[in-house]
């Protein structure tokens, strides 16, 4: 186990390298892996500097850390509630953080868009916790069917307020909700990092436990697993991650479905190996779909949300077509 | 070895009223009872996933509340009534998740493996252990469950209703395989049971509820009489000997 492990660490590991370097060479001004070696070393603030440090690298690291938030979650999520539909964006959380996000666009509050969406997101996951535990016991069924509520309520109010907002509020909401991975402040794009590494850590030592999940609830139980600490525990840490994420890039769909998917196809059921496979394909899935979406139809760009939906839905139907699970 | 002292405990309406006994070392101990007598009830109850509200449940006299999870988990194995799996695994990994309760995060030792290994000679799936679940019968799939069980390295193994749903030929192949495991292991087995003649035959002790209650408790020819079966049951029955092993045998006579 220790060696698949590494193996899987050191090969996921390259693997994302690679996908980096090779979004780091496209885009509207190409630059070559040799020119890109100069640049490091001569280390002068040239255009191409600027291009590789301030622009593309920025972006491949917040790439990287909300495509292994959202894989994450949706990893640990799917093992929790026992159910292969299950993604990050069920539960309500996203709901909420775009909720918020739409409402400080529409009333101009001088909020910044990611504080706004991280408190709506913190709200909807106070109210499912609090909502779904009777007696301290979390029902999972109830926290899901709850998650399912807050997501339609959300996309109610949010068409009511598109519906209400003006005219240039209006592309912002819609652009924002199409998931981008603009995001010009440094600081946050490290501490999502930083997020996106301790997610992992926090949940890795629960890995035995969604293995007995797997099972059941009981039959966790039945294997010696504190039920209740761990449903509290990976609830938080996956809906924590879910609500960074929303709110620093919008909704950036299917990461969170089809990347546990594909990482269970080519890695097995076990969470031991399952979780940092996903971690690290999620990274490096929405790396790549952000490199098609910029690249793609040059000098635009598209919302990076809509290149995850058409290639995760392909090759979603790809495995399931051919029962890789 | 497992002591049930005056407990009280229940869901929605049922509950289980002041049931009290004793499941003695080596003994193989049956539950039975009609449905919705609480049976299912019992052992959860036994078992940790319903409360008590009152009485206590002692293992090799410790209270059961005060015990780990993991250390109930690593001296007792459970087959379930309804045993499910989200996604599909081969058999040797269902028996595997055994040894949760054994295992350090990532470290799945050589003795983890072996342990595997001998649960599934036990139970004779050895040969299809790289077999997915979903490939393979429902007999099959309950030794498979059972062997999952075995590799905690139980002292005591709860089973619910684990021959359900079976035909005779593997109602029998798993009874047998617990009265080897309970003759050759040392294994003390408390198992809820539906059909009153293989609790019958294979049951050391057996205890018999109503409506939640102790009805009866002791050897198989004292609770496996007709007045107390035609009482709990209200159903006609006969009770003769089985010829051969001696046990009674309950013949149902149609209205």
């Amino acid at each position: 186990m220790i060696k698949k492990f590494l193996f899987l660490v050191f090969v996921g590991g390259i693997i994302v390298f690679l996908i980096s370097l090779f979004s780091l060479c496209v885009g509207s001004y190409p630059i070559s892996l040799k020119r890109i070696i100069q640049v490091i070393l001569e280390g002068k603030k040239t255009t191409e500097y600027t291009i590789i440090f301030d622009i593309r690298l920025p972006r491949i690291i917040l790439g990287f850390a909300i495509g292994s938030s959202l894989a994450l979650s949706g990893a640990i999520l799917q093992g929790l509630f026992r159910n292969p539909l299950v993604e990050p964006y069920t539960l309500g959380i996203s709901g909420g953080a775009c909720l918020a996000t739409t409402l400080s666009i529409l009333l101009s509050l001088s909020f910044p868009l990611p504080l706004s969406g991280f408190l709506g997101a913190s709200f909807v996951i106070f109210i499912l916790y609090f909502l779904s535990a009777r007696n301290r016991i979390v029902s999972l069924p109830s926290l899901l069917l709850l998650g399912v509520m807050i997501s339609f309520i959300s996309g109610g109010l949010i068409m009511l307020i598109m519906a209400l907002a003006r005219q240039e509020d209006l592309h912002g909401i819609i652009f924002w909700i199409m998931g981008s991975l603009e995001q010009s402040s440094l600081g946050l794009i490290k501490t999502m990092l930083f997020f996106s590494i301790l997610g992992l850590f926090l949940s890795l030592p629960f890995s035995l436990s969604l293995n007995a999940f797997l099972l059941g609830e009981e039959a966790a139980l039945h294997l010696g697993i504190d039920v209740e600490k761990t449903k509290k525990a990976l609830f938080l840490i996956s809906s924590f991650l879910i609500g960074c994420a929303v709110s620093l890039s919008g909704i950036i769909g299917f990461v969170g479905l089809v990347v546990p998917h594909l990482a269970r196809s080519l890695m097995g059921w076990d969470y031991r190996l399952l979780l940092v496979a996903s971690w690290l394909l999620g990274g490096g899935f929405l790396i790549f779909c952000d490199t098609i979406a910029r690249t793609i139809i040059l000098p635009y760009q598209f919302p990076v949300g809509v290149i995850t939906g058409i290639i995760g839905g392909l090759v979603f139907s790809y495995f399931l077509i051919r029962k890789k699970w | 070895m497992v002591k049930v002292e005056g407990i009280f405990c229940g869901y929605d309406g049922f509950s289980l009223k002041d049931i009290s006994f004793e499941v003695k070392k080596d003994e193989i101990f049956g539950i039975i009872g009609p449905n919705g007598s609480g049976k299912t009830t019992l052992l959860r109850a036994i078992t940790r996933i319903i409360p008590l509200k009152k009485g206590t449940v002692l293992f090799n006299g410790t209270q059961i509340k005060k015990m780990g999870f993991k250390e109930f988990a690593k001296m007792t194995g459970i087959v379930s009534q309804v045993e499910e799996i989200t996604f599909d695994m081969e058999v040797d990994e269902l028996v595997m998740l055994g040894r949760i309760p054994h295992q350090r995060f990532l470290f799945t030792t050589k003795n983890d493996i072996e342990k595997a290994r001998e649960a599934m000679e036990i139970t004779g799936i050895i040969s299809f252990k790289e077999k997915y679940l979903s490939k393979i019968s429902g007999g099959e799939r309950q030794l498979a469950f059972i062997s999952r069980a075995l590799c905690q390295e139980p002292k005591l193994l709860f089973l619910d209703e684990p021959t359900t749903h079976l035909d005779i030929t593997h109602q029998v192949e798993i009874l047998e395989l617990i009265r080897r495991l309970n003759k050759e292991l040392s294994l003390t087995v408390l198992i809820v049971l539906h059909d009153l003649n293989l609790a019958s035959e294979y049951c050391d002790r057996l205890l018999l509820l109503k409506n939640g209650q102790t009805y009866k408790i002791g050897d198989p020819n004292d609770v496996i009489t007709q007045k107390n079966i035609e009482d709990v049951y209200k159903t006609r029955v006969i009770i003769k000997e089985n010829p051969i092993t001696h046990k009674p045998y309950v013949f149902l006579v149609p209205k």
